[in-house]
């Protein structure tokens, strides 16, 4: 199966917010980071991916399947970690081993209890005792711990200190040696997904802007700095969006489009975002 | 499912040193007014309870969010609770039935008695499932106090409006109707909670 995950003319429609006809798809193996801006519609594409809202237009394909008629089966092998737990904060990681094992078919107790031991997370402790970034640990604990093929996980490392970041992502990158082992990730910590990521899709205002390979991302844009005077010159299919700054103007631009002596910088991810949502405003953000 | 009510035995099991002092309570006040139906009526109505409590647990952890991406159906997540309350109600008929006996009930009546207080316990929870499934524990705790207030009234206010107590014919027809009455509850709140438990979103 080349596709871990799949989106096609995905929309739902709430009376103030839409998500609009979203298309991409995650190919196997890879990673993809999921970016845009709160509210932009990150967590409700998680949810229709999940089932746990209902589309009303598209399809969706989880490993291959479409996920209205045989996801009981298929999140055996799907992974989920959401920002908060939901774990019941009365329980300890040894009550949650024994709960999960009386659900996942392919549940590996060994598995789970090295994950604990390398995430140093306690086993009889009451989770409501847990700090945030324990919490977090345990549920990727717990992802990882049966026949998972793709992670599905929203922002999982919102709020956690550097160290504990870095820990998290080499889980990660260690489950992705396995071929047949697929990522999909939403954050805002773009220097993370930036570490990791193949692939990033960005979503803003209900609608996918882009679906594009990391590499091709930074090689297609850059940022160009020149005087305000210059600027008129460039011709504005380059732009994608600009700011005027002290020392003049700075514009997100696609590298191939510029003729000329310009000075252009490496765009960063975020550089690329900031842009793009700048270009949604209007093209000028003061 | 099994994971599922494993988990709603972990979470009402935190309670358990409050659960046991109720009992015991129970246990000793029943005993020492010499009213044996005490002690059952009062643990049938604390295992319909602590059902409702395990649907608090899980409404507090947003526990719903996290299962349903996990290998079990909305199915299984609305039947586990009505299995949980039938299994508690077992437990409380059991030690119903053990204690009447040994306090010397004759062991038929016991039975009779520990019978009609399950069924009386599993039709409140017949009620109350689809309540909760719809409107979650804090608008469903005040439609449910309404729903109890009404056989609360009626018991009250019936005899005063000439109500009599229905004649013994009837009495003996009551096991026949009362288990129909079940039945046929059971099957209406399992569906009316399927059908409202499947088209929520989470």
């Amino acid at each position: 199966m080349s596709e871990a995950l799949k989106l096609v003319n995905v929309s739902k429609h709430y009376r103030d917010f839409s998500l609009n006809r979203i298309n991409f798809s995650l190919p196997t193996g890879c990673i993809m980071g999921f970016i845009g801006e709160n509210g932009a519609g990150k967590t409700t594409t998680i949810k229709l991916i999940l089932d746990l809202i209902k589309r009303d237009e598209g399809s969706i394909f989880v490993l291959g399947r479409d996920n209205l008629t045989d996801l009981k089966s298929v999140k055996e092998n799907i992974g989920v970690v959401m920002e908060d737990s939901f774990f019941p904060e009365n329980l300890t990681a040894a009550n949650i081993n024994r709960i999960l094992k009386g659900i996942y078919r392919t549940w590996n107790e060994k598995s789970f209890d090295s994950y604990l031991k390398q995430l140093s997370i306690p086993a009889n402790k009451p989770i409501k005792e847990y700090s945030k970034g324990m919490k977090m640990k345990l549920s990727i604990a717990a992802a990882l711990s049966h026949d998972s093929k793709l992670l599905i996980l929203d922002e999982p490392t919102n709020g956690l200190d550097p160290v504990i970041r870095d820990e998290i992502l080499d889980v990660f990158l260690e489950f992705i040696q396995d071929e047949s082992h697929s990522i999909f990730i939403s954050s805002h910590i773009i220097s993370d997904l930036e570490k990791i990521c193949d692939y990033i899709t960005f979503i803003h205002k209900g609608s996918i802007i882009f679906s594009e390979s990391k590499d091709d991302l930074l090689e297609k844009y850059g940022v160009l700095k020149c005087p305000e005077k210059d600027f008129s010159g460039i011709d504005s299919d380059a732009v994608i969006g600009y700011r005027k700054n002290s020392f003049g103007i700075e514009a997100l631009v696609l590298r191939n489009r510029i003729r000329g002596n310009f000075v252009i910088d490496r765009a960063g991810i975020e550089d690329i975002m900031l842009f793009y949502t700048v270009r949604s405003k209007g093209k000028q953000m003061s | 499912m099994k994971g599922l009510i494993l988990k709603d035995f972990y979470n009402l099991g935190r309670q358990n040193k409050v659960i046991l002092a109720a009992i015991a309570f129970y246990l000793i006040f029943s005993l020492a007014n010499k009213d044996s139906s005490f002690f059952g009526g009062m643990l049938t109505f604390l295992m319909v309870m602590q059902t409702m409590t395990a649907m608090a647990y899980d409404e507090k952890s947003k526990w719903d969010r996290y299962a349903l991406a996990m290998p079990v159906s909305r199915t299984d997540m609305v039947l586990s609770k009505y299995i949980l309350g039938v299994i508690l109600l077992v437990i409380a008929f059991a030690a119903n039935l053990i204690f009447m006996v040994a306090t010397g009930t004759e062991p038929v009546m016991a039975l009779n008695v520990s019978l009609v207080m399950a069924g009386i316990g599993l039709f409140s929870i017949l009620v109350t499932l689809p309540v909760l499934f719809k409107f979650g524990m804090e608008k469903g705790r005040y439609i449910i106090m309404l729903i109890f207030l009404i056989p609360t009234v009626i018991g009250f206010l019936g005899p005063k409006m000439g109500l009599k107590m229905p004649d013994e014919s009837f009495m003996r027809l009551l096991p026949v109707l009362g288990l129909l009455i079940l039945i046929i509850s059971g099957i209406v709140s399992v569906s009316i909670s399927l059908a409202v438990y499947k088209r929520k979103e989470m």
